[in-house]
């Protein structure tokens, strides 16, 4: 308002000083004085519009002001709603049913002319709004009607008619008439971002009242400006009593508070820690995942920080349930089956006295069912082990062809009794290798079973060792078998748990259908890999890659390679993974990629959908077919436009893909979520 | 002949100690019985043993307890004891390593591997 006051008293002096010099007859004057009549009203109008929301009224004391000013008989008022658009009409004289339709006519058309918006009659509320003044004389009939769109900026926020029933209204005061549609314009404006702010804090505040996360929200001073009513509960406050005051004299908690100051003064945006609350308002300690960003105003300025908390005490005690479960199961059933098979043991020995050979074939079956389920056991046990982080290595020097010998002489008798010759083809002068003896000789026992298993009366297994031929920092061992083999697309699902290819084979030969989930896991704890050739009826062999260093996985970076013959491509995939601490590796054309894989074998591949020497999908078949790199994940790279592809990489199983251009945070997501 | 070795089993689980017993005498062995580490106590001071195949977990008097016990008595202090542990959690181990243990299985074991240990401390 000030700036408008200030303006008045200019145009009054001006007036002041004319009179002195000007006859009062003459048009200057008379000129002067319509413009001290605008700018009152202007002055009226602006108070008038910013006293009230409501349109109506806005419209009602428009029309009322403007009367005075210049004679029409009806105002004209169509804004654009949220869920549909209102017709306002404000009018002296009495409005027919079929004025209102003229009107509602060229509203539209009007509105459409200015917003190339196409609207018909069901798309408008209209509220006639007729002024009940004691001279209302006769019925409006619509004889002239002079519209102003109401813009601001580039949006119409509706248009404004001046609406005559007896004269073509003159509008020689067109800029004053202008400069009451502008103004008109910046309420509505106004409103409208009013109505959208209101609309969005309170959506705001429902999904802060109804999430079952804590937050609360700082500014760049440390003063609380958001609690929720988690958080009231976790952190044992009230709302009321804490916004607008310092985080630290409010909130009990220390650790709480001292991650605001955290976060504040380090680089990275987030944060991310456990901790345990002691007081909240449910009267017991809580263990609690804290999540803080900062906060950024558009500036880029620090403008506070936000933190989450979530309650995770039940997951916590799950995961304990889980582990308590795991040592329960691992001694309360172990033990009652070392006794059934003890005491069977106790009678097939002969220990207490003779049995017939009807009751020894029963007891023998009855044993070798407690080994079966003591198997099952243990291995459920060691998975749930790997699972949840709890299996150590405990790594030393071994030269690789003791383990193996061990296992084979672990199955000579079984591989006898069957009638299959178990053979062994070990290379000599192999490095030692830095592995977990057990956990080796428990890959190979289960592999060397397994193809006990699935190999006929008069077969051959080889049990064999050798230095990797594509990387001589590897050590292969392999078992190969003549049994029953395996189909191609059955590679994948034979790492997988619970996965025997078919189900009545399993039936005949037994086994739990996870030891080569578990042998994958403890292959790659290893920082090896594990893998299958075989063909239906030409037996299978599994190999078993092993480094002869151990890569300590913690500090070992991930390895990602890239098959992209686009330098910028390279540039900008090798900068972003570098920055995400990944190592990078690159080839641009596809028949490179097998022997890149042999000189390390990467985490992840990235391919770009087109490559130099061949279509970008056709490498991800290849790898995808291939049983040594079919479970190597791969990232598809495609150019906008190009989405179409994706669905050819999902369907051949490629583990997620990237659209250009991309920024460093996509790549790196859509990398690590990739990795397994 | 020889006199036959006698083994001692210190169990409060009756259905473990009698296979451990069913198996020991079928090997030849003389074995004898006790619930518990008191009972173990007052019996090796009638009858001493060659060997002690010692339970942990007992009511009355746990075999840590009555293992302590036996290495302060001169005259049974250097009976070899193999402890049957619970856990194979390494400071079970210790524990009863500290207390006097000559060596340890961890339940459930194999009958071989308890009549191997059994061999192997009796031949010394």
């Amino acid at each position: 308002m000030a700036p408008r006051d200030k303006k008045k008293k200019v145009v009054k002096k001006v007036v002041k000083k004319n009179v002195r010099s000007v006859p009062l007859d003459s048009p200057v004057h008379a000129q002067l004085a319509r413009r001290e009549a605008e700018l009152k009203i202007l002055e009226r109008m602006s108070k008038s519009f910013w006293s009230t929301l409501d349109y109506t009224t806005i419209s009602q004391h428009l029309f009322q002001m403007l009367h005075e000013y210049t004679p029409f008989d009806a105002l004209l008022l169509m804004l654009r709603g949220p869920n549909g658009h209102q017709l306002i009409v404000t009018s002296q004289k009495k409005i027919t049913q079929s004025s209102v339709g003229i009107l509602c006519k060229d509203a539209i058309q009007q509105f459409g002319r200015s917003t190339s918006t196409k609207l018909s009659k069901n798309d408008i509320f209209c509220i006639p709004n007729i002024i009940k003044t004691s001279d209302i004389s006769g019925n409006l009939t619509v004889k002239h009607t002079h519209f102003l769109p109401l813009n601001v900026l580039d949006k119409t926020h509706g248009i404004i008619g001046f609406v005559s029933s007896d004269r073509k209204v003159q509008f020689d005061e067109n800029t004053f008439i202008n400069i009451v549609a502008n103004e008109l314009a910046l309420v509505v404006d106004y409103q409208h971002i009013q109505e959208k702010l209101l609309r969005e804090r309170n959506m705001l505040s429902s999904i802060l009242h109804s999430m079952t996360s804590a937050v609360v929200v700082v500014d760049e001073l440390q003063n609380v400006i958001l609690l929720n009513p988690m958080a009231e509960v976790i952190l044992g406050v009230s709302a009321n009593n804490v916004i607008g005051k310092k985080i630290q004299h409010v909130v009990s908690d220390k650790e709480v508070c001292k991650l605001f100051g955290v976060v504040s003064n380090q680089a990275s945006e987030y944060l991310s820690r456990e901790m345990e609350i002691a007081n909240t308002t449910q009267g017991r300690s809580m263990e609690v995942k804290a999540n803080l960003a900062k906060v950024r105003n558009p500036g880029g300025r620090v403008a506070g920080v936000v933190m989450v908390l979530n309650d995770v005490t039940h997951e916590h005690d799950v995961e304990r349930a889980r582990t308590e479960f795991v040592s329960v199961t691992s001694h309360e059933l172990r033990t009652p089956m070392a006794a059934i098979r003890e005491a069977v043991s106790l009678i097939i020995d002969g220990v207490t006295g003779p049995i017939n050979d009807k009751q020894r074939k029963f007891l023998d079956m009855a044993r070798r069912n407690i080994d079966r389920l003591t198997a099952i056991i243990n291995d459920l046990l060691d998975l749930s082990k790997i699972e949840s982080g709890k299996l150590q290595l405990t790594r030393e020097m071994v030269s690789p062809n003791t383990i193996a010998e061990g296992v084979f002489i672990t199955f000579e008798s079984a591989a006898q009794e069957k009638e299959i010759s178990l053979l062994k083809n070990f290379a000599e002068r192999l490095p030692k290798i830095q592995v977990d003896q057990d956990k080796v000789a428990q890959i190979l026992t289960n592999l060397v079973s397994n193809a006990i298993k699935f190999t006929p009366k008069e077969g051959m297994i080889t049990i064999g060792t050798c230095l990797s031929k594509k990387n001589n920092k590897f050590i292969e061992f392999y078992v190969k078998d003549t049994g029953i083999g395996i189909d191609h697309k059955d590679f994948g699902k034979l790492f997988q748990k619970f996965a025997q290819i078919d189900s009545s084979l399993s039936k005949v030969a037994g086994g739990t259908g996870l030891g080569l989930a578990i042998s994958k896991e403890l292959a790659e704890m290893h920082g090896g890999h594990i893998w299958v050739e075989s063909e239906p009826g030409k037996g299978s062999s599994f190999h078993l890659l092993l480094p002869v260093r151990a890569l300590e996985v913690a500090d070992r970076h991930r390895y990602v390679l890239l098959v992209t013959g686009n330098v910028e491509t390279s540039d900008l995939l090798s900068s972003a993974l570098r920055k995400g601490r990944f190592d990078v590796g690159c080839v641009a054309r596809g028949v490179q990629v097998l022997d890149k894989i042999h000189e390390r074998r990467p985490d992840l591949i990235i391919v770009d959908s087109k490559l130099p020497d061949m279509d970008g999908l056709a490498l991800c078949k290849n790898l995808k077919s291939d049983s040594t790199t079919a479970l190597l994940p791969i990232v598809f790279l495609t150019e906008a436009g190009q989405e179409n592809k994706i669905w050819g990489a999902l369907s051949l199983g490629v583990n997620g893909y990237l659209v250009g251009p991309m920024d460093r945070n996509a790549i790196l997501t859509a990398v690590k979520e990739a990795i397994p | 002949m020889a006199e036959k070795q006698k083994i001692m089993i210190v169990e409060d689980q009756f259905f473990l100690a009698e296979m451990i017993r069913t198996r020991l005498e079928f090997l030849g062995y003389d074995v004898i019985y006790a619930e518990h580490g008191a009972r173990a106590l007052e019996l090796l001071q009638k009858d001493p043993v060659d060997l002690i195949i010692m339970d942990v977990m007992m009511p009355v008097m746990d075999g840590i307890e009555a293992t302590k016990r036996i290495r302060t008595d001169k005259a049974i202090k250097d009976i070899p004891i193999i402890f049957l542990t619970a856990r194979a959690r390494a400071e079970d181990r210790q524990q009863a390593m500290d207390a006097g243990a000559t060596d340890y299985i961890a339940k459930p074991f194999e009958s071989s591997q308890l009549t191997a240990m059994v061999e192997k401390w009796l031949k010394k």
